[in-house]
């Protein structure tokens, strides 16, 4: 059954993704697509489905197994690490990845989960089962952590159904053992707080939960009375939705931190415009959080002379507030305590993920230099080039011309690259470099959408050289060394002029 | 760059800043002159802001911290603090999700090359 799901669940996520794709999901999309030219990235589509099959081939490229959850050294790739181990669903993993980013409280059991079912790579029904387990165990919430965790929730009801009705969701704060694996318990409680169907404390706190359920359940035209009765129907219409709760949880997991001093009327105010944050980025619904808090904080304070002094401390909230955002995205912050510190954790972390897109765009552009990048997509190469003549002059001239000319340049190359007649020209033309290897044509013609492409790169230099070495050193093995070298300058020309 | 073009995508601040940054590198200017008129903004408010126990060092560690996430975050300069932390969380999850995809990309394009022979 587990594989069953696990089956389902992938394309499941993947479609209603590409259904809602937000911000981080589109950027998804838009990060292949940009890598690669429209077709292809529908191949890179089915392809990444497929990977799913071969991802007991693929090891996990990190390891981070920590029963503590805590001490995860984030140069290793943490958020990465699990997806890694996750390439059954990239499109599970890459919301994991948000998952885990967005509430880095839950990454503990997150990380739990793997370790939960032991070895290989979970299931979404793997995970769903340890969330519960992890669920059922927790109990106790603390007051200040009010995180709107509205998928994380409705996964729980979705699965643990009548045993977390039966938690508790105490003010105190003890932390099981098996929150252990937890970053920050209070999320989990949290989590667990929302998912109680007897919400026997503050009625706030459930009606904070009622608010992320109504922002979950696009319901945010009504303003919810608070009150007991509107969580069972919430649950029902969870249970209802629980594929989609699944998949909402990791699309809409936040780990947004609120003062815990909520009145009615934040709730209300909040209920107002969950329409506007459904689904929205983690810090898009800090912004609305902001919003209301200015809201709930006027409707609060009313002494004029202490005006200056409110807004000071509502601006210091909403700073700290930020702050705990990031300690929870950043991981191995949560025992940082400072600013200071953590701000250097925080900086630290910011240029290790970008030197590591530097890298792996590096890595993409060498190893597989038939990806297309930009508007190369868009060439269409026998438009513009007809049927080349078997002479070395005129692609040469093409070439040159080429150069001259900036739209046609790509096409040119291009069609010079596809077109067997025009390989035999340019191994002419490439005589002088001596990469003559015309039993190469046929087993290289794939090479030449790598020589296109690398042509297409620099056109603008005085790379003529440069190309010939590029087209030759594709008539070689694409994973050869001399390809590298020869992909490394295309990558870091199309760096430069791009 | 393809990666920036894919990060440049959404409709964050800091991503309409990359996207900025994008086209001006792709028209040759190098003015990477962004709007820093709100840094004196954000230095003033620094102090009050950071924290009630905040002294004079902490205060001026902090705020060279944050100018140094200012600079890496795009479009950071312009922002004061809370929205420079609200941009900073988009950021590193948009980060986390590229890294994420270009590592499945790689993996894939990886076997698949391992599987043409």
């Amino acid at each position: 059954m587990n594989s069953g799901s696990s089956d389902r669940s992938p394309k499941c996520f993947l479609n209603q993704n590409w259904d809602r794709s937000v911000d981080h999901i589109s950027q998804f999309g838009s990060a292949l697509g940009s890598f690669m030219s429209p077709q292809s990235s529908f191949e890179l589509e089915r392809g990444l489905q497929r990977l799913g099959h071969l991802s007991e081939e693929v090891p996990p490229q990190s390891h981070f197994m920590d029963s503590s959850g805590n001490s995860q050294p984030w140069e290793g790739n943490l958020a990465l690490a699990h997806l890694d181990q996750f390439p059954a669903d990239p499109g599970f993993a890459e919301r994991a990845a948000r998952f885990s980013s967005f509430d880095g409280q839950s990454y503990g059991w997150f990380s739990g989960q793997f370790e939960l079912p032991g070895s290989g790579k979970p299931s979404t029904a793997a995970i769903i089962h340890s969330l519960t387990a992890s669920g059922l165990q927790i109990g106790h919430l603390e007051s200040n952590r009010q995180i709107p965790v509205s998928n994380g929730l409705q996964l729980k009801m979705n699965c643990a159904g009548p045993a977390i009705s039966r938690e508790e969701t105490s003010l105190s704060d003890p932390i099981p053992a098996s929150n252990g694996k937890k970053r920050k318990a209070p999320s989990k409680s949290k989590e667990k707080d929302a998912a109680s169907p007897k919400p026997s404390t503050d009625p706030p706190k459930v009606a904070d939960e009622e608010d992320s359920d109504t922002k979950r359940c696009r319901s945010s035209g009504k303003i919810h009375e608070i009150g007991i009765d509107n969580v069972k129907p919430k649950l029902e219409q969870n249970d209802g939705a629980r594929s989609n709760g699944n998949d909402e949880q990791k699309q809409r997991k936040a780990g947004n931190d609120k003062p815990s001093e909520p009145p009615k009327d934040y709730i209300h105010v909040r209920a107002r415009r969950g329409q506007a944050t459904d689904s929205h980025s983690l810090a898009e619904r800090v912004c609305d959080e902001c919003y209301l808090e200015i809201q709930m904080l006027a409707f609060v304070s009313v002494d004029d002379s202490d005006h200056s002094s409110t807004v000071h401390q509502v601006r210091r909230e909403k700073i700290s507030q930020r702050m705990k955002l990031l300690q929870d995205l950043v991981p191995g912050c949560s025992k940082v305590t400072g600013k200071a510190v953590m701000l250097d954790e925080i900086i630290n972390y910011v240029q290790s993920l970008q030197r590591q897109v530097e890298f792996l765009s590096m890595k993409l552009a060498t190893v597989n230099p038939q990806l297309d990048f930009d508007n190369l997509a868009n060439l269409r190469a026998k438009d513009i080039c007809g049927p080349v003549p078997n002479s070395a002059y005129s692609p040469e001239m093409s070439m040159v011309s080429s150069y001259a000319d900036v739209p046609q340049q790509k096409d040119i190359l291009h069609s010079i690259a596809t077109n067997g007649m025009d390989f035999h020209c340019s191994m002419n033309m490439l005589d002088s470099t001596g990469h003559q290897d015309l039993n190469a044509h046929q087993a290289c013609l794939g090479g030449f959408g790598d020589a296109s492409s690398q042509l297409g790169f620099f056109w603008e230099d005085d790379l003529q050289n440069i190309v010939q070495m590029g087209i030759g050193q594709d008539q070689e093995t694409v994973g050869s060394s001399h390809n590298f070298h020869g992909g490394t300058s295309p990558a870091a020309q199309m760096k430069i002029e791009l | 760059m393809a990666a920036e073009m894919g990060l440049a995508r959404s409709s964050r601040h800091w991503s309409r800043a990359l996207r900025r940054r994008l086209l001006l590198l792709r028209r040759g200017t190098a003015s990477d002159g962004c709007g820093c008129q709100n840094e004196a903004l954000t230095s003033s408010k620094e102090g009050g802001d950071l924290g009630v126990g905040a002294n004079e060092e902490e205060a001026v560690e902090v705020e060279a911290r944050v100018r140094a996430l200012q600079r890496l975050v795009p479009g950071g300069e312009e922002l004061g603090t809370e929205r420079l932390f609200e941009e900073t969380a988009d950021y590193i999850e948009a980060l986390q999700v590229q890294v994420s995809a270009m590592r499945t990309l790689a993996c894939l394009l990886d076997e698949l090359r391992e599987k043409r022979g």
